[in-house]
């Protein structure tokens, strides 16, 4: 059952691999941190995968099966599969959110600390797994400690990098250039086509898309989100508490069931029926966001 | 692209009523998800009664196939009302809207009068693990047509006070769409429980 679903994984994460590096083939690569961040993803991810793949081997997994080789290898996975992206998306898309840039120096210095004191943690513990240290015990053997020691080093570097990333947001929210023009990377997708901070509409304008990586499609053409000749009033939602009474409500129902607190569910329920009815009956069909208040909107944070 | 919206029927003229349309497809899809996996589950507990009696020993064809009929039927009239719809007849519409749901009401009827009788039989939700399976399966069927009894009032009710416009028209053809959704999970159960059950 282990090698099936393990073997099911990994086969299609193979040939993702190849897709990941055929994006980056014959690319103009900026080493700009969340770049760092994306790649040094690949060779950790692949040595998570290949361990996998061992896993994967029901014979040999007899042997690995809750060992510290299964932790090595889920701790590869999870962290540079996860942990890895969350950093390049958060340091990627960090000024189109608060409008600047994280600055590069500490952003640098919190990868190189994060990234190798990640495999100082983990890679020796594949050694102790194949030594035969199981996993969840609270007390080892004196055979194991050396790589223990290393391990608990490497989580040390983990740990000091993660805090120079955290002192990053503030040093960078009190010393980092603020955006002027919302592009903040020379981006080729649209999110980067308007400006900083988005304004509630997102597009002025909406883009019409006739290729991959459009924004780029549109710089070429000097064209932008923002075409004062095709401005049109943009109809919006207006503000409501409504779906998160009855995500609430669903929460709280869903909650009371787990520990079969059937009434207090019941309850609960009949509250989201209740809003259900009133979100119904509600014809509230939002308002235009004109056309005067677009062009204020976007000239003052185009600086047109 | 203007100008089919123009010659489309009226609950397709707005963009914010396709993507409600195209939003409940997608719902839709998530419910073949969910009655994917209790026909599964109901699948593999099949036959795995216990002390509790056999399938075969309770399942009656007429009271099921009354059931099926009313069911497909008020599919039926159900279709009738969004033709009514599209005529622009309010009258019409919301009268075969509440046939549709007078049909539901029988099958529900009749579905609850089964369980009682099941249940006085000695079959239970929790008396066996293909009866678990079987009660979850309808069950879960037969809550979805009570939900959609008391929607369609709601709906009813609005049809009453503005007519046949842009928002209501969306609105009976999204529940038009759940309803006929159900009639096909229905024919799944009858065939591959009841029929099944019958002969096993």
């Amino acid at each position: 059952m282990f090698s099936v679903s393990t073997m099911l994984i990994a086969v299609p994460t193979g040939v993702k691999i190849f897709n990941w590096l055929g994006t980056l083939y014959k690319s103009k690569i900026q080493f700009t941190t969340p770049m760092l961040w994306a790649l040094a993803f690949i060779p950790s991810f692949v040595i998570g995968g290949v361990t996998g793949v061992m896993l994967g081997m029901a014979a040999a997994d007899y042997q690995f099966h809750n060992s510290y080789f299964l932790i090595a290898h889920f701790h590869y996975v999870l962290i540079a599969g996860t942990v890895f992206a969350c950093f390049a998306g958060l340091e990627y898309w960090y000024p189109k959110m608060f409008n600047h840039k994280l600055n590069e120096k500490f952003g640098k210095l919190s990868f190189w600390l994060f990234v190798i004191g990640f495999h100082v943690t983990f890679f020796p513990q594949y050694f102790l797994g194949l030594d035969g240290m199981p996993r969840r015990i609270f007390d080892t053997g004196p055979e194991w400690f050396t790589l223990n020691f290393i391990s608990t080093i490497g989580a040390f570097g983990m740990g000091l990098g993660f805090a120079i990333f955290v002192f990053n947001i503030y040093y960078s929210y009190r010393n980092s250039k603020r955006e002027t023009t919302g592009d903040s990377w020379d981006g080729r997708t649209l999110e980067w086509a308007t400006p900083t901070p988005v304004p509630h509409y997102n597009f002025a304008t909406v883009p019409t898309i006739s290729s991959l990586d459009a924004f780029t499609e549109m710089k070429k053409r000097n064209e932008s989100t923002y075409d004062e000749s095709k401005l049109e009033p943009i109809h919006m939602p207006n503000n409501t508490g409504q779906p998160i009474i009855m995500m609430a409500l669903l929460f709280m129902s869903s909650f009371a069931l787990v520990f079969e607190w059937i009434t207090l569910a019941i309850i609960f329920l009949v509250g989201v029926l209740v809003m259900m009815v009133v979100r119904s009956f509600d014809d509230d069909d939002g308002h235009h966001v004109e056309v005067d208040e677009i062009k204020e909107t976007e000239r003052q944070l185009r600086g047109l | 692209m203007e100008s089919n919206v123009k010659n489309a029927p009226l609950e397709y003229q707005t963009e914010h009523s396709q993507m409600s349309i195209l939003g409940f497809w997608i719902f839709l899809a998530a419910e073949v998800v969910l009655f994917s996996t209790l026909f599964a589950t109901y699948a593999v507990l099949f036959g795995r009664t216990a002390d509790a009696p056999l399938p075969s020993e309770l399942f009656e064809i007429d009271i099921v196939l009354i059931m099926t009929f009313l069911l497909l039927t008020s599919s039926f009239t159900c279709g009738i009302a969004i033709h009514q719809m599209r005529h622009g007849s309010k009258k019409g519409l919301i009268t075969w809207l509440i046939i549709t749901l007078v049909l539901g009401l029988g099958f529900l009827g009749f579905e609850i009068y089964e369980f009682v009788h099941y249940t006085h039989e000695g079959a239970t939700l929790p008396s066996s693990a293909y009866w678990s399976s079987f009660y979850v399966l309808a069950g879960t069927h037969g809550l979805h047509v009570t939900l959609g009894i008391g929607w369609a009032i709601l709906l009813l009710i609005q049809l009453v006070k503005k007519g046949i416009t842009n928002v209501t028209s969306r609105k009976v053809f999204i529940i038009s769409l759940y309803w006929h959704f159900l009639d096909v999970i229905w024919i799944f159960i009858f065939t591959s429980v009841y029929l099944i059950g019958m002969v096993v």
